[in-house]
């Protein structure tokens, strides 16, 4: 059981600290870090998987240890050990024999991972190490508020504390610098005690006399202790990495630095006397954990004397078996003094981890600190217009608004990113079918990658997999309904027909009743609608929604059935409620519905950190009564985090937060019938797809029926726009020149990739150059207030004269998709000659089958006709001389 | 999925808010860069009905070296976390229960070890899913004895006389009602229940006598038949929004609504007019806060007393209006170091000034100057708080007036006469639905004037209102030209509205924008025409 491991993920969220993220697998994926850690037999069948590292790029500063005598086959290797900044690194290993794994508690056979901030004053100067005391390890959550959780948590086990014992033989001998006793062994009292934590402040080991080390008490954890050093909800430290059944392992790290962790101070800056200023230095020390355990007692093992490891980390008899690998931090600096006046943006999640990474280095460029408040894109778009001080005039967006003569908008393009279908699962054998001896040994593995066709997102976000409506906890077989529909997404031939390796496995979660379906936003987002518009566009998938079998038989979901057109978000269409046992029932319990068993998360952050952290949420469990100090109020228990090796969660998310967090992400095929990984190369292509949309040509969007053959079909270009006539030029004199700023920021130093404070993070593609150049055509609207005289870029139609600045009365030009290209149109110098024309616009809002569209199409022509008419009498009616400002002027005439 | 007409009905509605948040940007001094300071991560939970906010601000100070992490799972988690010392601030609709009536365990906080901070004000809005005749509902109306009855069972179906009464506009359906309450410890619940207790006593009597409720606020409120229980306002919100929910309401933030694009209902206040929560109808009634200002008693400083302000007879209060609080260490302990203390005390610095701005856009109502300075005033109290960076003059917060009034209530806008109790209801939307009008029997006329019917009045005809305008300086509609034209009921026109799928709120706008350029067009000249006669030239 993993509730142990469980209940110390959720003590460190690390990740959601995270400030710049985490290279995972994302862009790296595309690059040159995967690494194959092993082939399987793949010679005899095909179906077997590979299995692959996933962690984090394996960077030319990675550093690779063997064990000493006591682990004469291990080898670990950290991924990073230079130029780091808060980031994930990965540890991985070979050559530990495999975890076993018992009720709430990890045997034998793991590693402990931490990190440190000082050296050991007795190590030999040749030969720094570095010192325990140092160590930042000892933080577990004691108190935990989910019941369930706690109820797993190996209490009674000093592994995961600072504890030694006067048992150990090398713990009693340990001598300090002065070669005295240090006694850590006694300072509890009798027979045991626990090793000092110092922080960097204190100046150890020279630290002035009255300053105090914080030590936790015997078997507790350094919360208990306090300190104001480091605690459960902020600790990186990693107590059981298992090894898995053929020797390796794999644990994603998080180096903090001194924002993260001030009390290990690393990447502090530090002046030298002729490099400039460094980023202090630290340890990452790993501490394999075999079968024995002379921490606990001499000759102590597993088996005989000893159900599981006892003893701690620090404790010297394990500490001495330490792999200690020197971390390089960059300095930290550059953050915004706090206090000045912040210029206000709105507008799209996909855009906040650039934001994030910009921000520190935006405020010391332009002198003004930016801040971006999240919103959906159709509120943030409509937010912008307002005539009034103090409004935001730039949203960021992937859609433009409504074209409107009185409200022009410059849109400058700033990020390249898009949509993906995040992945946390890790290989759980089918037991039915006896996997081959190779696919065996990769049980518990992550697996690294997903094929994933419109119909089979389809069929995830719409229920229709049997498991995904009735929950697991009563037993229960899912609705007459779904009852001919595979139970789980491994269990459908249409998806073992292009992941073949899941005929082997099962796709079941850890545990809980969680339904295995896909983490969604509750939220309105363009990227919902983007993945609805791919979906929309694939026959198949189209077929499936509107109610016919696929190949195989399975159909969609009733509640979804022909009612699924693009929309802004993600239905739970099922109503379907479990009913409780009737003993449960009898005790007051309800019923357990959809919602209740695979809730919403609320935003794409949230999606991806659940994922991580396998933590799907939802209730099920138990029917408590009589609860913990907290609750007794009769309710459902809160699922716990799933099991290690049985890990098993889907999200919707963007390329960023899948990046940060470390996510695998599925291929998806597009229109030309290729799966592309959605990495820099995809991203590329399906930019270069990507035509203008039917009512703004300054704004692009990828048709997902683009045959382009190397484009990820979740391709998403995020445009600053900004209402250049609405800014209130007397009002807020700074505003235009701050927002110029910001997009010059974006596009040229913004693009440069990296995890540094203004570097473009992991999951973004730079820009290429024709957007840049788009960009900065922007700007001088910007700073005018007027728009150029024809749409950058795309060359195509509305040639100049009806551009901005037409007098009062004109009718309004409607651009109209398709029209013939007038030569001279393009000014020189910001279109890539290989850039063609786009010929065809794209839908903005794909069709829906089920539209009786000939009573729209009467309604729009009625509707023109009468607005004709009026423009027609307005003449003979002699109308008084007023402002334009009635709402919904005429309707916009889509292509 | 918005056509132009709902783009710019929905900007005009935002403009609204925005002007008065932002009205003296003279305030805008220069910035006044503090000295850079180091700070240390720092931890919290608590309330969801405020976690939109308070997530949003832990995003904000990230450029500012600070590392904020926020767990939204209701204020009764935040406040256990909070006495348990694993979190260093709660967040909390409503101070700690040390004699709680609902079951839960009493919360003993050691006397003078914390402090009560405001930190946003917010209506707490009954978002629903209803549609009549396959058309969403957008402009419900409810009183308080019928979202009584309706959380506790005692009124089951939208046709109900009483929800009829409310809603003259419409033809309320003999659907089911599905009342959607949390089921976890909700602040959210506490205020309602509170609420109940002042203003529906023998309903919530009633009710008690036969679900265990006790006789204070109840975190929990008790399930009963028909209810569905849904945990956080993710979840309450969530629920409502599905297609399977209609007949569905629940109680949510205004922030939850409007990130789902649904409508909320206008309820009635104490001067008879049916209102939703917008930041200014939250920012007026909360004038009739009772703040308490005995700062001699830490337990109950600055905690709020709601009774006046459901009673208040302003016609644009929101009664259903409250702030959400920070609990502050204001001593050190295990947990909170000076350190620590420190970064809180600047992270709450910056959201009580800055922060406040985003506010209205995150569904939210700014605090008035006052309750920020009295903020203040308990910033300081935290342990290791830099208290000379605490004022008013660095805040940078446009909102903020001089004499300490809330600037939103010097514009709040009078709501609209059809939102007064009677015959007439308003067609305009609501919450994150603003831009959906529901054509409603009784019509909007709001402007009184010349009688005669200029819209197009074709019988049988599914045309809402013509010449309809959205004025954006008081958030309503008014007929242009004098007239506010006939509207068509939403259930009396079923078959035409009927047409499914096919004549959506697009195409409604489209014969609007239609009519609107007829009348724009038109009806100037004519009334030109009218007029000149009558007048020398």
């Amino acid at each position: 059981m993993t509730a142990a491991r469980a209940a110390v993920a959720t003590a460190m969220p690390w990740y959601r600290r995270l400030l710049i993220g985490v290279i995972a697998g994302l862009l790296a994926a595309g690059t040159t870090e995967v690494v194959t850690l092993r082939v399987a037999s793949a010679d005899t069948d095909p179906a077997v998987g590979v299995g692959e590292y996933t962690g984090t790029p394996v960077t030319n500063s990675a550093v690779t240890l063997k064990g000493d005598g006591a682990f004469p086959g291990l080898s670990v290797t950290v991924s990073q050990t230079r130029g780091l900044v808060n980031q994930a690194i990965t540890v991985s290993w070979s050559g530990l024999a495999p975890t076993q794994p018992g009720s709430g508690v990890y045997f034998d056979n793991y590693l402990q991972v931490m990190q440190c901030w000082g050296d050991d004053p007795t190590a030999p100067a040749g030969d720094p190490q570095p010192a325990r005391e140092t160590c930042e390890y000892g933080a577990f959550a004691s108190d935990s508020k989910d019941p369930a959780g706690a109820s797993g948590v190996p209490g009674f086990s000093y592994s995961r504390t600072r504890s030694v014992l006067r048992a150990d033989v090398a713990e009693r001998s340990a001598t300090g610098p002065d070669g005295k006793p240090l006694n850590y062994d006694t300072n509890g009292g009798g027979t045991s005690g626990t090793v000092p934590f110092w922080p960097v402040t204190s100046g150890w080991p020279k630290q002035a006399a009255d300053t105090k080390p914080v030590i936790a008490p015997v078997g507790q954890s350094v919360d208990v202790a306090g300190g104001g050093v480091f605690d459960s909800a902020s600790t990186n430290e990693d107590d059981y990495g298992l090894t898995r059944p053929d020797g390796t392992g794999e644990e994603l790290f998080e180096t903090q630095t001194a924002l993260e962790s001030p009390s290990l101070g690393c990447g502090a800056p530090v002046t030298q006397p002729n490099a400039g200023v460094t980023g202090r230095a630290c340890w990452l020390v790993v501490v394999p954990r075999g079968v024995t355990d002379d921490g606990y007692k001499s000759g102590a093992q597993i088996g005989p004397s000893l159900g599981s490891l006892f003893s701690s980390p620090l404790s010297m008899a394990n500490w001495q078996h330490r792999l200690s690998f020197r971390l390089d931090f960059k300095p930290v600096s550059g953050l915004c003094p706090i206090g000045a006046a912040e210029r206000r943006l709105v507008g799209s999640e996909l855009a906040t981890d650039a934001l994030t990474s910009w921000q520190p280095t935006l405020c010391q460029t332009t002198k003004v600190p930016y801040n971006l408040t999240t919103e959906a894109e159709d509120v943030a778009r409509s937010s912008i217009l307002n005539n009034i001080p103090g409004t935001a005039h730039l949203a960021l967006t992937t859609r433009p608004l409504e074209p409107d003569p009185d409200h022009p908008v410059a849109y400058a393009p700033v990020a390249l990113s898009g949509f993906v279908i995040g992945f946390n699962i890790e290989r759980s054998l089918d037991p039915n079918v006896e996997p081959p001896a190779a696919e065996q040994l990769l049980s518990g593995t992550r697996m690294a990658h997903l094929k994933l066709t419109p119909r089979l997102v389809a069929k995830l976000l719409t229920e229709s997999y049997g498991g995904s409506v009735a929950p697991q906890t009563f037993g229960a077989g899912p609705p007459p309904y779904l009852a001919k529909n595979p139970r789980t997404l491994f269990a459908d031939p249409d998806f073992v027909a292009l992941n073949p390796e899941a005929k082997y496995l099962l796709a079941l979660p850890g545990n809980g009743p969680a339904t295995g379906a896909p983490l969604m936003t509750v939220q309105n987002a363009d990227a919902a609608n983007a993945l609805w518009q791919w979906i929309d566009a694939d026959s198949d998938a189209r077929a499936f929604l509107s109610g016919q079998p696929d190949p195989w038989g399975m159909t969609v979901n009733p509640s979804y059935r022909g009612q699924i057109t693009p929309i802004d978000n993600f239905p739970k269409s099922d109503p379907t409620c479990t009913q409780p046992s009737a003993e449960d029932a009898a005790k007051g319990a309800t019923p357990q519905c959809v919602l209740d068993v695979s809730p919403y998360v609320n935003d794409m952050t949230d999606a991806a950190e659940r994922t991580r952290a396998a933590n799907p949420g939802g209730v099920g469990g138990l029917w408590q009564t009589s609860g913990n100090s907290t609750v007794f109020v009769p309710q459902w228990i809160k699922n716990p985090p799933q099991a290690t090796g049985n890990r098993f969660v889907l999200c919707v998310t963007s390329t960023s937060e899948a990046a940060r967090f470390g996510l695998q992400t599925a291929s998806l095929r597009n229109a030309a019938g290729n799966f592309i990984a959605p990495d820099q190369a995809g991203l590329l292509a399906g930019e270069a797809a990507m035509t203008p949309s039917t009512t703004e040509r300054r704004v692009r969007r990828l048709d997902p029926s683009s045959k382009a053959p190397g484009a990820y079909p979740g391709t998403m270009v995020t445009y600053a726009a900004v209402a250049i006539a609405d800014i209130d030029d007397a009002g807020d004199p700074t505003a235009r020149a701050q927002y110029a700023d910001f997009i010059s920021y974006a596009v040229r130093s913004g693009q440069a990739p990296g995890l540094d404070f203004g570097q473009l993070p992991p999951g973004y593609a730079p820009l290429p150059t024709p957007l840049r150049l788009q960009a900065l055509a922007a700007i001088s609207e910007i700073k005018s207030g007027k728009l150029s005289a024809a749409p950058p870029l795309t060359g195509s139609g509305g040639g100049g004269g009806t551009g901005g600045g037409g007098s009062a009365g004109n009718s309004r030009t409607v651009p109209q998709a398709g029209a013939v290209p007038q030569g001279g149109a393009t000014p020189s110098g910001l279109v890539s000659s290989t850039r063609p024309p786009a010929p065809a616009a794209v839908v903005e809002s794909a069709r829906t089958p089920r539209d009786p569209q000939a009573i729209s199409r009467w309604v729009l022509v009625i509707g023109l006709g009468v607005g004709l008419l009026a423009a027609v009498a307005a003449p003979f009616v002699r109308p008084r001389r007023r402002r334009a400002d009635a709402p919904g002027a005429a309707p916009p005439t889509g292509g | 999925m918005s056509s132009d007409s709902g783009h710019r009905l929905r900007r005009r509605a935002r403009s609204a808010v925005l002007l008065a948040v932002s009205l003296a940007l003279a305030v805008l001094t220069a910035p006044v860069p503090a000295f850079a300071d180091t700070y240390v991560p720092i931890d919290g939970a608590g309330s969801s009905w405020a976690a939109n906010a308070v997530n949003q601000w832990t995003t904000d100070v990230k450029q500012y070296g600070m590392r904020v992490t926020y767990a939204g799972n209701g204020s009764s988690d935040g406040r256990q976390r909070f006495l348990a010392q694993t979190v260093h601030f709660a967040a909390s609709d409503i101070p700690f229960q040390q004699h709680p009536t609902d079951g839960s365990s009493p919360e003993n906080p050691t006397p003078n070890t914390y402090a009560y901070m405001p930190i946003v004000a917010g209506g707490t809005a009954f978002m629903y899913n209803l549609k009549i005749g396959g058309r969403r509902v957008t402009n419900l109306r409810l009183s308080g004895p019928v979202i009584a009855k309706i959380f506790t069972g005692g009124i089951t179906r939208w046709n109900d006389p009483a929800i009829v009464a409310d809603n003259p506009g419409l033809n309320m359906p003999a659907e089911k009602i599905v009342p959607v309450i949390r089921s976890d410890g909700s602040g959210s619940s506490a205020q309602f229940s509170l609420w109940m207790q002042n203003q529906q006593l023998s309903i919530w009597n009633a009710f008690c006598a036969k679900h265990s409720c006790g006789l204070g606020a109840t975190s929990y409120w008790p399930t009963f038949a028909g209810a569905i229980a849904q945990s956080g306002d993710l979840g309450v919100s969530g629920y409502v929004a599905q297609s399977y929910a209609e007949g569905a309401i629940g109680y949510v933030e205004y922030s939850y609504a409007i990130n789902r694009g649904f409508p909320v209902a206008k309820m009635l206040n104490a001067a008879g007019y049916y209102t939703e929560p917008t930041p200014y109808n939250v920012a007026v009634a909360l004038l009739k806060a009772k703040i308490n200002t005995d700062a001699s008693n830490p337990a109950v400083y600055l905690t709020q007393d709601l009774t006046d302000v459901y009673a208040y007879t302003d016609p644009r209060v929101y009664p259903m209006s409250s702030y959400s609080y920070f609990i502050l260490p204001t001593v050190t302990s295990k947990k909170v170091s000076t350190d620590a203390g420190r970064t809180l005390a600047a992270f709450s610095y910056f959201f009580e000034c800055q922060g406040q701005q985003q506010a209205p856009d995150l569904g939210y109502s700014p605090l008035p100057i006052n309750l920020v300075q009295a903020s203040f005033d308990q910033i300081k109290k935290i342990p290791g708080a830099v208290t000379q960076n605490i004022n008013i003059q660095g805040c940078n917060n446009p909102t903020f007036s001089r004499d300490g009034h809330n600037k939103l209530v010097d514009v709040a806008p009078q709501p609209q006469a059809c939102d007064k109790r009677g015959p007439t209801q308003c067609v305009n939307g609501t919450g994150g639905a603003k831009s959906q009008t529901t054509p409603s029997k009784g019509g909007t006329r709001t402007s009184g004037g010349g009688g005669s019917t200029t819209g197009v009045t074709a019988s049988g005809s599914p045309t809402p209102g013509a010449s309809l305008r959205y004025d954006p300086a008081t958030d309503q509609y008014v007929g242009a030209g004098g007239d506010g034209g006939t509207d068509q009921a939403v259930a009396g026109v079923p078959v035409a509205l009927a047409a499914r799928r096919g004549w959506s709120g697009e195409q409604t706008l489209m014969l609007l924008a239609a009519a609107v350029v007829l009348g724009l067009v038109l009806a100037p000249g004519a009334v030109s025409l009218l007029l000149g006669g009558r007048r020398s030239r």
